[in-house]
């Protein structure tokens, strides 16, 4: 199997909100990283993956099944966290092993009390006396405990603090050493992307913006900053956005080598994937 | 659907072990007869309007459906884990309350027959399943909080609504059925109860299928 995901044209409309004409991939092997200012969609993209609401239109296929016709057998092989911990405050973390054995036919009992072990999480202590951080360790041991082949985790890692995002991104990375494993992860803290992600989409305003390798993306982008008469010299066709202030002008441009190569009086820095949205929201006076 | 069921009874382990702490000390109020023995089986009763109400509060506080639905669980198994543990959690309340009359019957048999209390019994866990019929969709469908109100308003015109035929009538006494219909009405609420409780739970799936989380 080449894809762990295959989104086809997928519509959603939430009365004043459309998600419009989403396609992408999650090739296996890989982490794809969705990602997009508040409110882009980047929710409502997996919500309609695991079926939560019902798109308006377009195809979703999950490790080779229909998202819908194959539902329960897909869900068997899909480790889900969503972006708060959805266990009950009066459940202590053994309990959910004791739930979720019965729920998933893979459930890995060892495995799920080794990664409570190893993510120093009580088992004396209920669900109500965890920081956020350890809920959001609890349910990321509780969808790798499923033993699936494709994690599917919404803003797992917003609100933590960076000792603990470094750690559970390491275990992600770790999880998708194996070539029948891939995750998709939307957040909006794009430097844990820029760590873990192998491919990168952007939504905005329901919309897929740019998606690609992230890597290609980095180095395909740059960003000039130069005065107004400069950047007037600039064929449109570079810019995919600019920034004005009173003293200066900052550009998102595509092209960087040709760029460099046609412009080499003009100064280009690498970009980062918040570089790469800021611009393509902000700027779009540019073409 | 066992790991939803499952899950119920470990979030209200604490309330169950209360409800059987209550059950208990009524016991013990009846036999020293500073309490009815019908409290008994009126607890059964009311175990079966809360439980469901409370686990329902519990799982939108947790954000729970959005989780389990996203689970080999899926929809269905949401709906179907709901009302097997409120049936089971009615008839152990039944069960429990059962061997609480027996119990006390043996202690102070002038208390009653234990047939009248056993059929006194009977017929308040087919009106806990009866209610839980129709509650178990609301709940479904507006959450707690919504359907709390949307009960209550129910009921009250349910009962309204007899009160007010009552007195239309001329008295409540003059709304009694005939003897034969009488006789025949712990059946006939044995059926309305299973039938409704079956149809009420393809309609919740229905509304569950539908809902967007």
């Amino acid at each position: 199997m080449k894809n762990a995901i295959e989104i086809r044209h997928l519509t959603k409309e939430y009365g004043s909100f459309k998600l419009s004409d989403v396609t992408f991939d999650v090739p296996m092997g890989t982490v794809v990283g969705l990602i997009g200012e508040n409110g882009a969609g980047k929710s409502t993209t997996i919500k309609c993956i695991l079926n939560l609401v019902r798109p308006s239109g377009g195809e979703i296929v999950l490790l080779g099944r229909d998202s819908i016709a194959g539902e329960r057998e897909a869900k068997e092989e899909i480790g889900v966290v969503l972006d708060e911990s959805t266990f009950h405050d009066t459940l202590r973390a053994l309990d959910v092993g004791k739930i979720l054995r019965r729920v998933y036919k893979n459930w890995d009992q060892p495995f799920f009390e080794a990664l409570l072990k190893k993510f120093g999480l009580p088992h004396n202590k209920t669900v109500k006396d965890y920081s956020r951080g350890m809920k959001m360790k609890l349910s990321i041991a509780a969808a790798l405990s499923a033993r699936p082949r494709l994690l599917i985790l919404d803003e797992a890692t917003g609100g933590l603090d960076p000792v603990v995002r470094d750690e559970l991104l390491d275990e992600f990375l770790s999880f998708v050493q194996d070539e029948d494993h891939a995750i998709l992860i939307s957040s909006h803290i794009t430097s844990d992307l820029e760590k873990a992600a192998d491919y990168v989409v952007y939504l905005h305003k329901g919309a897929v913006a740019l998606q690609g390798a992230k890597d290609e993306l980095l180095e395909e982008h740059g960003r000039l900053v130069c005065g107004r008469s400069d950047l007037q010299k600039v064929d449109p066709a570079f810019l995919v956005g600019v920034r004005e202030n009173q003293f200066s002008c900052e550009a998102l441009v595509r092209r960087r080598e040709e760029f460099i190569r046609r412009y080499p009086e003009l100064s280009v820095e690498s970009v980062t994937l918040d570089d790469l949205m800021v611009f393509t929201t902000k700027g779009e006076m540019a073409s | 659907m066992t790991g939803m069921v499952c899950k119920d009874f470990l979030v209200q382990r604490k309330q169950l072990g209360y409800y059987i702490v209550f059950f208990l000390l009524y016991a013990v109020l009846a036999v020293m007869e500073i309490m009815p023995i019908g409290i008994l089986y009126t607890m059964t009763l009311l175990i079966g309007m809360i439980l469901p109400m409370s686990t329902f509060a519990y799982d939108d506080l947790a954000r729970w459906n959005k989780y389990a639905a996203a689970t080999p669980a899926s929809r269905q198994g949401v709906v179907a884990g709901k009302y097997v543990f409120t049936l089971l959690s009615v008839l152990m309340a039944a069960a429990l309350s059962a061997v609480l009359v027996i119990a006390v019957l043996a202690i102070k048999p002038e208390l009653g027959a234990v047939g009248e209390l056993l059929m006194g019994l009977a017929v308040c866990t087919l009106l806990a399943i009866l209610i839980d019929a129709v509650i178990l969709p609301l709940l479904i469908k507006f959450g707690a909080e919504k359907s709390r109100l949307i009960s209550i308003l129910l009921f009250m015109a349910v009962f309204g609504g007899v009160m007010l035929l009552g007195q239309l009538a001329g008295g409540l006494e003059k709304l009694l059925p005939p003897d034969w219909l009488l006789s025949a009405l712990p059946g006939l609420l044995a059926l309305l109860a299973i039938g409704s409780y079956g149809i009420s739970y393809f309609i919740a799936r229905g509304i569950f299928e539908k809902k967007e989380l």
